[in-house]
């Protein structure tokens, strides 16, 4: 039996699919099998960031109204890797196409077959939002260290917390930029857990090669060079085996000075800041 | 809510402890990390009723025995299992146990209340012309609160003896809620002079989240904070045991009270309601850190100062 995990924000843009994207594809990476669902039915994004969008023959809605034979058939494979799935959304409906019965049937079936099933939760509180966290058994809240963004996200946590048998939420602190955090320009870690106070499963750092990853529908934790890749590993490792879970630290650029102390074996700078 | 390695989690409710226990954990070990956990915190779960959140788990003979026996082991009451499976529900409804397939169900349980809180501190001394702290809480069926002094009731709590200095008493539980009360009405100590006699109050013992809103007729306490966008409406005062970021008013309503007060350890609400009038508070950086601060009406508008302080 595997887990159902729907990643939710209550505000848009604030990396929802991005963190599905990459998650998704570290978890495959890591061994597991894991299906993504895209749940933002009308608005999908999730096939764009895999690059998978041409590859779309049924969809999400297909599957609930029964007109492609199982849930196998909507299932697209990835370039990549052979044990993960994207079940994309319809992109000609709206959020009303579905039920959360309908949604949480679905759930129980792909989760006998699989170890993991992610959620691309749509943004807002409404049937959309509704629909993606009825399968789900447990929650990760991402936001931006940012005053919209956790007046939305303590609000989705409320939700999810009032709702019956739902109880794990986790914290996933998208974009920091770790200079302003220390200039006191931009909420830090401990502002943010002040208003929301759940448990923190990592902090992603701002990245320009998101973008890029994106663009090219290729997840940017696949990138070695990338900080936020290395962030979403470690957020990876900590889903796969909470224990043996690397210390939450702010990736951060590593200045040239720092680069040649280390070179010269000057001992260890650590340049991360919690 | 306290978790324990993402299996087992426990959360205070109204009507007890509700534990839920993931369905990928195997029963043995959830059951293990709970009574790991209740040991723990023996002192503050002992006795109390206790909830079983399965989930869509199903159960088989052997776990339903199981989880009887350690309830009994762990010295903790049984209220009830809450479950989405038939199969579940069925297994343990043969063994005699309240089944629900809802939290709602819960509700009109009519399980009492815990005991054993810790008696609240006695407040600093307030001159005679504002407002005390809260009133006693009394469940709609008993009497209201008397004069300072009296015994309201033999099975009870006393009513403190009016001189200053007296310790407040925790007082037993009351019995079953009403169930169209909003969260639970509890009962607080009663310390001062009151100035809203007969009012209730209500306690809360949780943070309010964005989007929350609790309303009730008399004064509301909260153990918590009141996040940004979370509404606390009462026709007598509010206090709140930590941040205050949402709304707060008191004295609302038709009989709401002029002299209700909003009382915060940490101030950080922009906008306060006091009857019928409204308070926009500056955000002035050192005036209200680390201290509590009160809201009323003064010469007609809403004005705050640092509460206790002779005030």
């Amino acid at each position: 039996m595997g887990k159902v995990i729907v990643i939710t924000s209550g505000k848009g843009g604030v990396g929802k699919t991005t963190a599905t994207a990459n998650l998704g594809t570290g978890l495959a990476q890591a061994g597991k099998s894991v299906v993504l669902m895209d749940a933002d039915i009308g608005l999908r994004n999730l096939d764009l960031v895999m690059g998978l969008e041409n590859r779309i023959v049924f969809d999400l809605v297909d599957v609930v109204e029964k007109k492609c034979r199982s849930f196998r058939q909507a299932l697209i494979k990835d370039k990549r890797f052979e044990n993960l799935y994207l079940l994309p959304a319809a992109q000609s409906r709206d959020k009303d196409a579905v039920s959360p019965e309908q949604m949480r049937d679905l759930c129980h079936e792909l989760k006998e077959h699989h170890d993991f099933v992610i959620i691309d939760c749509p943004a807002g509180i409404e049937n959309g939002f509704k629909n993606a966290i009825a399968g789900a058994s447990e929650a990760i809240v991402v936001t931006n260290p940012e005053v919209s963004a956790v007046r939305d996200a303590d609000r989705v946590i409320g939700l999810l917390e009032s709702q019956e048998g739902k109880c794990t939420t986790q914290l996933i602190l998208n974009r920091v930029k770790a200079d302003l955090v220390r200039k006191g320009q931009m909420l830090s870690v401990n502002d943010v857990q002040d208003i929301l106070n759940i448990k923190l499963l990592g902090i992603v750092p701002e990245d320009e090669k998101i973008l890029r990853a994106s663009n090219r529908g290729e997840p940017a934790v696949l990138d070695l060079s990338s900080r936020a890749g290395q962030a979403y590993r470690d957020i990876v490792s900590r889903l796969v085996d909470p224990a043996a879970a690397p210390a939450i630290v702010i990736q951060e650029k590593i200045s040239w000075f720092a680069r040649l102390r280390r070179f010269m074996g000057l001992g260890e700078e650590v340049a991360n800041h919690a | 809510m306290i978790s324990n390695k993402d299996h087992v989690s426990l959360r205070g409710t109204r009507n007890g402890i509700l534990v839920s226990i993931s369905e990928n954990c195997p029963m043995p070990e959830g059951l293990e990390q709970l009574k790991a956990t209740l040991h723990q915190r023996r002192a503050f779960f002992a006795g109390s009723p206790l909830s079983l959140d399965l989930g869509w788990r199903e159960v088989t003979e052997q776990d339903a025995d199981l989880v009887i026996v350690s309830m009994r082991e762990m010295g903790m009451r049984l209220l009830g299992v809450i479950s989405t499976s038939q199969i579940t529900r069925h297994i343990f409804e043969a063994r005699g146990l309240k089944v629900i397939i809802g939290t709602l169900g819960l509700a009109r349980h009519g399980a009492r209340t815990r005991q054993g809180k810790p008696p609240l501190e006695p407040s600093a001394p307030v001159a005679a012309t504002s407002p005390a702290p809260p009133a006693k809480a009394a469940p709609t069926h008993r009497p209201p609160a008397g004069p300072v002094g009296t015994v309201a009731d033999e099975d009870e709590s006393e009513e403190v003896a009016p001189s200053s200095g007296a310790d407040p008493r925790s007082s037993s539980p009351p019995p079953t809620a009403p169930p169209t009360a909003p969260p639970s009405a509890q009962a607080a100590p009663a310390s001062r002079a009151l100035p809203t006699p007969g009012a209730d109050t209500m306690l809360i013992r949780r943070t309010l989240r964005s989007g929350q809103r609790v309303q009730f007729p008399g004064n509301i306490v909260i153990m918590g904070d009141v996040n940004a966008g979370a509404e606390v409406e009462a026709e007598g005062d509010v206090i709140v045991l930590g941040n205050l970021r949402g709304t707060a008013h008191a004295g609302a309503g038709v009989s709401g009270k002029k002299e209700a007060v909003v009382v915060a350890l940490n101030f950080h609400a922009t906008q306060v309601r006091i009857g019928d009038l409204i308070g926009f508070v500056q955000a002035t950086k050192g005036f209200h850190q680390n201290a509590a601060v009160m809201a009323r009406i003064q010469d007609g508008a809403v004005a705050t100062c640092l509460y206790g302080n002779g005030s």
